[in-house]
């Protein structure tokens, strides 16, 4: 049987291909569509799951000291923030700050930063004297694969930390990233995350992640932004009323005068709700592009399978009528739609990967994640069964000398 | 050996456009007959055709081939009858045209329960095609061939796992007389043989080379 199926799909190999093309782009499209739908699903999972309604937002300017203090009354979650100086470029007077931000793990689990060149920084298989990073656009000649030595400032503007970096990727402008200056009574999810752009900001900004930085020995001079403070379910609403003062004191002292958190947030009830709202109907603005994706993949399937199982059915049925088995055609037909699939997830893969790499196609959102994967594998089982469908109803409802009258 | 009694095949059935293509027929046909079953287009002679073949199922009565009642078998049997019993051949050939005359000729075997030697299913295969004066041509691609050496193809093929019946839908359908009468002969040669030989057209020419006619209109049997 397997050469019959070998030679049927090299017989027809100029269909095959031009199958793999039509199931490529249907499969770009929808993994396009997926990846944003992904993004904004990311972005609010990351924060609905970090927060509940005694939940406090945190600013930024925090010590580890206070960080650590707060760990005792809930969980934190924050970024790191480290400021340092390329090594090579510290003597010189046009030497510029370079900010490393350690997002929180809980975070970049969701939500991923996404990259114009480069791997994964998990992937890039670094020593443990180096941490693996991935930087903006900047205008001093640092990029992908480099490996670079920043000087980190010890919190005392004196005395410095030399560490190496590894650069695993270069950051994709104008994309958000995790990170808030403060809160607001009409704050929602995506309200905790800022768009980034070297261009607009003239900032480099190095980004990692928590686990990586921990590779650093010994007490290294950071601070703390962008907090969410989740406080115990034991403290009573007292207690907890208590924290926050003594918060917006601390704030208060350290940023002359100003505190983040006064007179903004009773509960967090009201950001959770307005962030639900505003999710569902950011939802609701997808219909139309699900329903019109939804129709080209459902016309992609049909003409595909009308294709195929045109140009298949014949030599099939020639087999039936000496003694081939139904469900052994129908199994063949199948088996042929299934390659086409896996070439065409082959290719939509290496597409991804080139678009992800070199960026050839501006502000399109291709992420090759477990979603985006589970979709297109299940459009590509939807036509593999939809194949075998229409097969076994043609076979059903047509003798195989109908079947070649009409085709032959 | 075939034995239809009261056979009816409907298209639509219960619905208003109900149309009987098989009407209450009955048939028997022994072995070593050479049968042609006549009708103008659209009589139903296909039809009957299709169930003798085993290709298409039929609503009312009962089909038995060799003992067996057909009406009771799987699909599985009944591709099994299609390999062992039933030798078909058609109009058009139905050859796979990228195929060389003798792979065209072995193919059946793939579908045979009896695991064949390939060495022995090439000489059965060359022994058929020198019978039909057609081994000079085993290699030769199909697409090469001209109609009456493709439907000679077509009949080794058929008659290549020695079933007891060769059925034909209008085997000279596409030929010319003098071609139409080398494929007669090739039918008559297998019907020497021991084979049941049916041939279904609307030729009389044809028809009449045969020891019995069948007549076949509006859906019913006549003789």
């Amino acid at each position: 049987m397997i050469r019959f199926i070998f030679s049927e799909y090299i017989d027809k190999m100029w269909i095959h291909l031009f199958i793999i093309c039509i199931l490529t782009s249907a499969m770009l499209a929808g993994g396009t569509f997926v990846g944003e739908l992904s993004t904004k699903g990311s972005m609010y999972n990351a924060v609905m799951d970090s927060i509940d309604g005694r939940s406090l937002l945190l600013g930024y300017n925090y010590e580890s000291e206070m960080i650590d203090r707060l760990k005792d009354y809930g969980k934190v979650i924050s970024n790191e923030v480290y400021f340092a100086v390329d090594k090579s470029q510290e003597e010189s007077e046009r030497r510029k700050i370079i900010r490393i931000k350690a997002c929180p793990d809980e975070i970049m689990g969701y939500v991923h930063p996404r990259l114009d060149v480069g791997e994964d920084i998990e992937n890039c298989g670094v020593d443990e004297n180096t941490i693996a990073v991935y930087i903006s656009y900047n205008n001093i000649g640092i990029d992908i694969g480099d490996t670079i030595v920043l000087s980190i400032d010890m919190g005392d503007g004196v005395n410095k930390k030399d560490v190496k970096f590894y650069i695993a990727g270069v950051l994709s402008e104008g994309q958000k990233l995790y990170g808030f200056d403060g809160a607001s009574r009409d704050m929602i999810y995506t309200d905790l995350f800022r768009t980034y752009s070297y261009a607009q900001l003239g900032e480099i900004l190095i980004i990692t992640t928590q686990k990586e930085m921990e590779k650093l020995e010994g007490n290294i001079y950071h601070e703390y932004d962008s907090g969410i403070l989740t406080f115990d379910e034991k403290l009573t609403d007292t207690e907890v009323n208590n924290i926050k003062k003594e918060i917006v004191e601390y704030e208060r002292e350290r940023n002359n005068g100003i505190s983040f958190i006064e007179n903004v947030f009773p509960t967090m009830d009201n950001f959770i709700s307005d962030s639900k709202d505003m999710f569902y109907i950011e939802l609701k603005k997808y219909i139309p592009m699900i329903v019109t994706i939804c129709t080209i993949s459902l016309v992609c399937m049909v003409g595909i399978i009308s294709i195929k199982t045109d140009m298949s059915l014949k030599s099939y049925t020639i087999f039936r009528l000496l003694g081939m088995k139904g469900r052994n055609i129908i199994l063949c037909n199948g088996i042929e739609m299934l390659i086409n699939i896996i070439c065409a997830l082959i290719l939509f893969v290496s597409m991804a990967t080139v678009q992800n790499v070199y960026g050839i196609v501006d502000k399109i959102n291709l992420r090759i994640d477990m979603v985006t994967l589970i979709s297109v594998c299940v459009f590509g089982v939807l036509v593999v069964v939809s194949n075998i469908i229409v097969s076994a109803i043609i076979l059903r409802n047509n003798t195989p000398v109908h079947i070649l009258k009409k085709r032959i | 050996m075939i034995k239809i009694e009261g056979v009816s095949k409907i298209y639509n059935l219960g619905k208003q456009n109900e149309f009987y293509a098989l009407n209450n027929a009955s048939l028997e046909i022994d072995n070593g007959e050479l049968v042609a079953i006549v009708g103008k287009s659209g009589a139903g002679k296909s039809t009957l055709m299709h169930i003798i073949a085993c290709i298409d199922d039929y609503e009312k009565g009962k089909y038995t081939l060799g003992g067996q009642d057909v009406g009771k078998l799987g699909d599985s049997e009944k591709s099994l009858i299609r390999n062992q019993w039933i030798g078909i051949v058609l109009q058009d050939f139905a050859l796979l045209e990228r195929y060389s005359v003798l792979e065209n000729v072995m193919i059946p075997f793939y579908f045979s329960p009896n695991k064949v030697k390939r060495s022995e299913q090439k000489k059965r295969a060359m022994e058929l095609l020198k019978e039909l004066s057609m081994e000079h041509l085993c290699n030769q691609k199909v697409n090469k061939l001209s109609g009456g050496q493709k439907q000679r193809v077509a009949i080794a093929r058929a008659m290549i796992t020695e079933p007891k019946i060769l059925l034909a839908d209008e085997p000279t359908g596409a030929l010319d007389e003098k071609t139409s009468e080398e494929i007669m002969n090739a039918m008559r040669l297998m019907n020497k043989k021991g084979v049941t030989v049916i041939i279904v057209t609307h030729d009389m020419s044809v028809a009449n080379q045969c020891e019995r006619i069948i007549e076949i209109k509006d859906g019913c049997i006549y003789e």
